[in-house]
């Protein structure tokens, strides 16, 4: 990766890598930052093969820090900035970073969940831009399976495990995905996808630096300073999320705004159907599937502009997909779990190897429900074991129901995705209280706010008075 | 006074029909900050902001799309009775 950003920046020292607010940063300045910043990780104990924790937001730090850990053959562990006590205690549970990098005002919260303050480096970015004399990165040739990222993935239960990708991993699927989305030098990217995301890390990050493009950052989602950041720049590929789409469209965004834009991709979450419409009646570009997961890499991309409902496009370059109904592989056109094949599949859980997917001659089974056309074309119905996805974060309705169940009162939940007006899904809980207790919204909402982050909290809440089934499946009705 | 009831009317309808959660005028009731009956991450504070504009036919300014501006209950009241930029 970083031999490959070294001969970027020598081929064209001044054609941008950066811009974040009114400041551009060239590929050599990019790398000189992540030089400086490499130092500073080697005086604080990383070392090849160690872990760097980051919890920052999108922003030239979060990049640099990449790429400092990659050049140094340490890994990269990005970490929701959001994620409170519980979460950062039950990451420490399972890997002991040598470094945390985070801003100031966030470090007290790791601090506090046990790392020692000589481990914590609060980043400055006056330093870095200002630390003299220069320490280059050395490009040092990382053989394909050195381990470069650790990524928080959400599988079938939702729970976050943790996916080692490599180098040679991370490239051959970047390369794969350039292939077929015409992502080459001189294209411009909005990065509005969090690095802590494999989304975000692989295509607002890794995808666009390898070929020589410019990122365009934008450190918090908002649609109009996303609008003004694609006018401003001439941002014309932008890789996000359906939410995001949601609310650009939502904010009547012009389309004189939008006009730079030639290349639209969106994963994380299923695209509504009526979203994809409005989209490109409005401003006349077709929203792209693409489909993937933090343990497969992106296995699938549309490349017609327009699609049959549930396909998310055909097979990237170096991938197979079958799929399976328990043991067997089915025809095309039969519907049953996906699994995956190729360099982007990842090998294993960190420290919790038995969770990892059982595999099927060599081939990762997904818990996607989907089905092959017989033009290879993938489509996705939903999933075999079903988690709740929040603007691609992934929650886990039985992480919720825990939580949630442990307030004095609660006799039994259920937690569970509702649909909301605009077509997505919000958490929902269904809340059973022991006789004669009485509980608020504001009680269950505080209670779950002490005990994880924000995203998971149910936006929903029922109170009804048993939560059992009759023998047609259906619930009581709610109280109220 | 009258207003503001109105005003809380239309925020608990946004809070309903644009956001799809279930709270009510109990819920509502006393309520001082948002977030003591709505969780509010990043994505809520925007589809939140989106829906008032929508509702209410103005614009918020950059600098107030933020959770803590939404999250006073109060003030976003005040504001919302009389905006700066009242719908034309």
């Amino acid at each position: 990766m970083i031999r490959r950003l070294l001969e970027i920046a020598r081929r064209g020292p001044s054609n941008p890598a950066i811009i974040t607010g009114d400041s551009t940063y060239s590929y050599p300045q990019l790398l000189s930052i992540a030089g400086n910043l490499q130092r500073q990780l080697r005086l604080q104990g990383a070392q090849p093969g160690s872990v760097v924790a980051t919890a920052l937001p999108i922003g030239l730090e979060a990049i640099a820090a990449f790429l400092a850990c990659a050049d140094l053959g340490a890994v990269f562990l990005p970490v929701n900035p959001s994620w409170r006590g519980a979460e950062i205690k039950w990451i420490l549970d399972r890997i002991q970073p040598a470094v945390v990098l985070t801003s100031p005002d966030h470090a007290a919260l790791w601090t506090n969940s046990g790392v020692s303050p000589d481990r914590l480096l609060p980043l400055d970015l006056e330093a870095l831009l200002n630390n003299a004399p220069p320490a280059p990165l050395t490009g040092h040739p990382w053989p394909d399976d050195h381990p470069v990222v650790h990524l928080m993935s959400s599988g079938s239960t939702g729970r976050p495990k943790i996916v080692s990708r490599t180098n040679g991993g991370l490239l051959q699927a970047a390369d794969a995905v350039a292939s077929v989305t015409g992502m080459v030098p001189g294209r411009r990217v909005l990065a509005s996808v969090p690095f802590h995301h494999g989304h975000g890390l692989s295509n607002n990050l890794v995808l666009p630096l390898s070929v020589g493009a410019t990122l365009v950052l934008l450190p918090r989602f908002e649609p109009l300073l996303a609008a003004k950041a694609i006018e401003q720049h001439a941002v014309d590929l932008l890789w996000s999320s359906p939410v995001a789409y949601g609310l650009l469209a939502d904010a009547e965004v012009p389309a004189s705004a939008l006009a730079s834009l030639r290349s639209c991709f969106t994963g994380s979450a299923a695209l509504p159907r009526k979203l994809a419409e409005a989209w490109k009646d409005r401003y006349g570009i077709t929203i792209r599937n693409i489909y993937g997961s933090v343990e497969t890499g992106i296995a699938a991309i549309q490349r017609e502009d327009s699609v049959p409902a549930y396909c998310v496009g055909s097979l990237v370059p170096g991938i197979e997909a079958v799929i399976l109904d328990r043991d067997a592989a089915l025809p095309a056109g039969e519907s049953g779990e996906v699994a995956i094949k190729g360099a982007s599949v990842a090998a294993g859980y960190v420290g919790e190897s038995e969770l990892f997917p059982r595999l099927w001659n060599g081939f990762l089974r997904t818990g996607d429900l989907g089905r092959l056309d017989e033009q290879g074309r993938l489509y996705i119905l939903g999933r075999v074991v079903p988690w709740i996805n929040i603007g691609g974060l992934k929650v886990d309705p039985a992480e919720v129901q825990r939580v949630i169940a442990s307030l004095d009162g609660v006799r039994e939940c259920s937690v569970e995705a509702e649909t909301n007006p605009r077509g997505l899904d919000v958490v929902a809980a269904t809340i059973a209280l022991e006789p004669g207790l009485t509980l608020s919204r504001a009680n269950i909402i505080g209670h779950c706010r002490a005990h994880m982050a924000e995203y998971k909290i149910p936006r929903v809440i029922k109170f009804i008075s048993e939560l059992t089934t009759d023998v047609s499946g259906k619930r009581p009705k709610p109280w109220s | 006074m009258a207003a503001s009831t109105q005003t809380t009317s239309r925020i608990l309808r946004v809070l309903n029909d644009g956001l799809g959660a279930n709270v009510t005028d109990e819920d509502l009731r006393g309520v001082s900050r948002l977030d003591d009956i709505l969780p509010l991450d990043s994505i809520a504070v925007l589809e939140f902001a989106i829906a008032l504009e929508s509702e209410f036919g103005i614009q918020f300014a950059g600098e107030q799309m933020k959770r803590e501006f939404f999250n006073d209950f109060a003030s976003l009241t005040k504001f919302l009775d009389a905006p700066p930029n009242p719908p034309q």
